[in-house]
């Protein structure tokens, strides 16, 4: 064989391993991209789903769905509030574990995805509170009608931040026939975790 | 693959200490983002005894001293406050807590800043409450201090961050004594009082609480 044919049978052979190699990462970036990354993975929320009247145990405070009613309006000491669409009041029993902490995040969410957070002045009743002391308040969300059915109730302690925090996820029991109830219904009215009287 | 062993046998006796290495070098995370924000480094005390404490911070002239020696009382349930004009208030109840009332009595030279404290009871549990207008209800938030560790009327100077705030013109007293009230869950018996001006420096005084005293009594 000649010296040249020699040559180019080597080059070939190392243009095939640069090939296979450009290929090989080539084919690591695209699974790479398809795989979901990790980070989205540690900060996605935890989810503890609950049924209505269990508590759930979270990592700063157990938190309790007493029981859910919906209306056209709700009063607060102040204000009452008109809706075109539905007021959906949750009875929520909350008490923090170790340090004091608060209702951070309050969100429904409807089949089709949709968030809705607290709107209205009032539309939290749930105070920052010390470790050990349940306290019973109210939540109160406003949503369009379509949104009832199969609507999730999601509440966290951390801020609307949902990023590494664990929430009690909670449904809601909630159907088109409640859009019409709500309709006749009387005004909400959130409970007050304290009480003002003297001495 | 004997082979592959014997030719890397070096590097797989290395391994252990390279991780030994590795965790060691992280471990800095712990001492960079976790130990400076909490409350690692006490200085501690008895109820009824004095404890000093100095701790030197950074505001917008240079650095200024905390210079205080805390007397901390034996902490009482509480069901009222007596505001700046010497109006009593009742703390609105709420099932399943109560309000405990400690007593810091402070003496400092009126001339160190020690407005913006922070001060919590902690529980034998290891639960703990920070003291917080809000949560005492009612007129609490009107009626009591942001920051308990100064006289309301007479807080002395402050650290200067810029705000242009004037020094109010009452002169802190040398001695004076202030109540701390804290609204916890009705089994938290508080052990010890933490005061803190910036973590993780703070001063941590055991208590021996009387939750048999008369809530009404005025300290």
């Amino acid at each position: 064989m000649s010296v040249a044919a020699e040559l180019a049978t080597r080059w070939a052979g190392r243009a095939g391993t640069i090939a296979f190699v450009l290929v090989a990462l080539a084919l690591g970036r695209v699974v790479g991209d398809q795989v979901p990354s990790p980070i989205d993975s540690y900060a996605r929320p935890h989810e503890v789903v609950a049924s209505q009247g269990r508590p759930v145990q979270l990592r700063a405070a157990t938190i309790t769905v007493d029981g859910v009613t919906v209306s056209r309006s709700f009063q607060t000491s102040s204000s009452l509030y008109e809706s075109p669409g539905i007021f959906v009041l949750a009875d929520v029993t909350f008490t923090p574990t170790l340090e004091d902490s608060a209702l951070g995040h309050v969100e429904i969410v409807d089949r089709q995805g949709r968030s809705f957070t607290v709107t209205r002045t009032g539309g939290n009743t749930c105070p920052l509170t010390a470790p050990g002391l349940p306290t019973r308040c109210s939540v109160v969300l406003e949503l369009p009608p379509d949104a009832l059915p199969g609507a999730t109730l999601r509440l966290g302690t951390d801020g609307t931040d949902t990023a590494y925090q664990d929430l009690a996820v909670v449904d809601l029991g909630l159907d088109a026939q409640d859009a019409q109830l709500a309709a006749d219904a009387e005004p909400l009215e959130p409970r007050e975790p304290l009480l003002e009287e003297g001495g | 693959m004997t082979g592959w062993w014997r030719r890397n046998r070096w590097a797989l006796l290395a391994l252990p200490f390279v991780l030994l290495l590795a965790a060691g070098a992280g471990s800095y995370r712990v001492w960079n983002f976790w130990n400076p924000y909490e409350l690692t480094d006490p200085v501690a005390g008895r109820s009824g005894e004095p404890v000093r404490f100095t701790h030197t911070l950074e505001d917008d002239r240079g650095s200024y001293t905390v210079d205080l020696t805390v007397t901390a009382a034996d902490p009482v349930p509480a069901d009222h406050f007596t505001d700046q004009e010497g109006m009593m208030h009742y703390f609105p109840r709420s099932e399943g807590s109560r309000v405990w009332r400690t007593d810091l009595t402070v003496q400092a030279d009126p001339a160190s800043p020690l407005t913006g404290c922070q001060v919590r009871l902690v529980d034998g549990l290891g639960r703990a409450t920070l003291y917080r207008t809000s949560p005492l209800g009612g007129e609490a938030s009107l009626g009591l201090p942001g920051s308990p560790c100064v006289p309301p009327g007479a807080p002395g100077p402050s650290p200067d961050f810029g705000f242009g705030l004037e020094e109010p013109a009452a002169t802190r007293p040398a001695t004076y004594t202030v109540p701390v009230y804290v609204r916890t869950a009705q089994d938290f018996v508080p052990e010890s009082i933490e005061i803190w001006w910036e973590t993780p420096w703070h001063l941590s005084i055991d208590v021996d609480a009387d939750a048999e005293a008369d809530a009404g009594e005025e300290g």
